[in-house]
């Protein structure tokens, strides 16, 4: 199962990485979203600076749906799926590989945001090894729900209004733990980030059981 | 038509048990020593929010049901599949109810129309997250597809509800504020506590007959579809027999 | 705006929702069985039927 899974990872990655549409068009429209933030808070510094973490993970989030749209809009296009279903990979070896790839792209998103953000905002990373575990366990979720969620939305026409209404209430803990557990990071507050990244892997746990259940009968319909 | 004499009859008992509650809720009842007379949208607010629990229930069984119980029936779920469309609509109905009452509850009491606190929080998303089932409900796609991506959308919706709730509820404890009775009812007793329950009674039985409603309609719903499949089915059949003459 | 009509305000308004509701779902069953030509004042669609 794993080797499917980096199997898959790689392909998408490949692709990915021969178009660059991660880095060339998803990051900068993520770094314009922390630009406009300023423009709405009117370059208030106390502000910006401690609705950084949150400000963080809102770009991330909606860079990161142009992701997942991506990743699975790959899958949708001409016998991808039918190809996918006769290759004899394991389904939730498929599954893994699709979190794996969206775990990477959206690493990437949010290294450049956070250089963003840093910069932009002023935040100062006081504690950059929580902050790191927190970015990585956030991912983990965000991926998981992702890939499952992309799996739901499979081969429908209307997947580009419809798949962020279903994800950002599923994104919304996610942001939210991710957002306290940064808070704590950036040392703009002293409640555990620790406890925050907890829930955070819970998620990701449960989002990731679900899918390697799901998306195999996901994948045969349609 | 979606009439039988037993929906009929639930129809006219749930009328008339809602009149009685409109009776006892806008009139009969006291008002608050506290809130005054803003108490009585709590007889509309809280029986709202209890039903539409109790339908997304429905709708999580339902769907659980039609994934791992389909086989062992001869329509192939679909009762199973029309039961969680319909009970989750209900549910988002009165989940609405819900937020616009509480809004205005709120407003009376609190002096604001809306509070970050848990229970609104979860509200709020909770129906965003059912309004968004029923978008993929509406989607164009084979009826065993279309159902059985629902039935998965309602399991992780259903698992997503209390990690929602869980965060939220962390959260807000973790940010006090001096008016922690922000969400919190009033002490409840005698004539009040028994319109509640009442009032509990009467909104149930009428989302019981709302529910067999939209249970009916989907199934006409349905059967239109099946039947404008048929007919084009039939016109190509038509056309080709046509052709080769 | 009082106490008391923002409680009129808030039944009202709750009361015409979920009737403007009833209405819909009646009539859309009512126009569906006319289309298909099943269903009467006296038979409805049977919710538990396995007739599929």
């Amino acid at each position: 199962m794993l080797r499917d899974a980096l199997l898959v990872a790689r392909k998408d990655l490949v692709v990915e990485w021969r178009s660059r549409t991660t880095t060339s068009q998803v990051a900068p429209l993520a770094v314009l979203m922390l630009v406009i933030f300023a423009f709405a808070f009117d370059a208030n510094r106390e502000l910006l600076q401690r609705g950084a973490p949150g400000l963080f993970w809102v770009a991330v989030l909606f860079g990161g749906l142009l992701i997942v749209q991506r990743t699975f809009a790959v899958e949708a296009e001409d016998g991808n799926r039918d190809a996918l279903r006769m290759s004899g990979l394991a389904p939730s070896g498929i599954f893994v590989g699709k979190i794996l790839s969206l775990v990477a792209q959206l690493l990437v998103l949010e290294v450049i945001v956070l250089v963003g953000v840093v910069v932009f905002f002023a935040s100062d990373v006081e504690r950059p090894g929580l902050l790191m575990v927190a970015a990585l366990a956030g991912t983990l979720a965000y991926g998981s729900a992702g890939a499952l969620f992309g799996a739901l939305a499979l081969g429908v026409r209307l997947r580009e209004t419809l798949l962020p209404l279903l994800l950002i209430p599923v994104l919304s803990p996610i942001l939210l733990a991710g957002t306290r557990a940064f808070e704590s990071a950036f040392g703009l507050s002293t409640v555990g980030g620790w406890n925050w990244i907890g829930l955070l892997c819970v998620m990701a746990a449960v989002y990731t059981a679900i899918g390697l259940v799901a998306f195999g009968p996901l994948l045969e319909d349609g | 038509m979606t009439a039988t004499a037993t929906s009929r009859t639930l129809g006219a008992v749930a009328l008339a048990a809602v009149a009685v509650m409109v009776v006892l809720g806008l009139v009969v009842s006291p008002e608050d020593a506290v809130q005054g007379q803003g108490v009585r949208l709590m007889y509309l607010h809280v029986p709202a929010i209890w039903v539409a629990y109790g339908s997304f229930g429905l709708t999580s069984v339902s769907s659980a049901l039609y994934l791992w119980r389909a086989s062992r029936r001869t329509d192939g779920g679909r009762h199973y599949d029309r039961l969680a469309g319909s009970a989750a609509e209900i549910g988002v109905l009165f989940t609405a109810v819900t937020l616009f009452t509480g809004s205005l509850w709120g407003r009376v009491t609190w002096g604001s129309y809306w509070q970050w606190d848990a229970r609104l929080t979860t509200t709020i998303l909770l129906f965003m997250t059912y309004l968004g089932y029923l978008a993929l409900r509406r989607l164009p796609a084979d009826p065993g597809v279309r159902a059985r991506r629902a039935a998965i959308m309602a399991l992780v919706s259903f698992i997503n509800v209390p990690i929602v709730h869980f965060s939220v509820d962390w959260w807000r404890t973790l940010h006090q504020k001096a008016s922690l009775s922000v969400g919190r009812k009033p002490e409840i007793t005698g004539e009040m506590y028994w319109t509640l329950m009442y009032s509990w009674f009467a909104v149930s039985l009428g989302a019981a007959w709302l529910l067999i409603h939209r249970y009916r309609v989907i199934r006409l719903e349905e059967l239109s579809e099946e039947e404008s499949l048929d007919r084009a089915i039939a016109e190509r059949r038509a056309e080709a027999s046509g052709v080769s003459k | 705006m009082n106490n008391w009509d923002t409680v009129i305000v808030g039944w009202a308004v709750s009361g015409v929702g979920i009737g403007v509701y009833v209405v819909w779902l009646l009539r859309r069953g009512r126009y569906i069985g006319n289309e298909l030509g099943i269903g009467s004042a006296d038979h409805a669609v049977d919710p538990t039927s396995e007739d599929d």
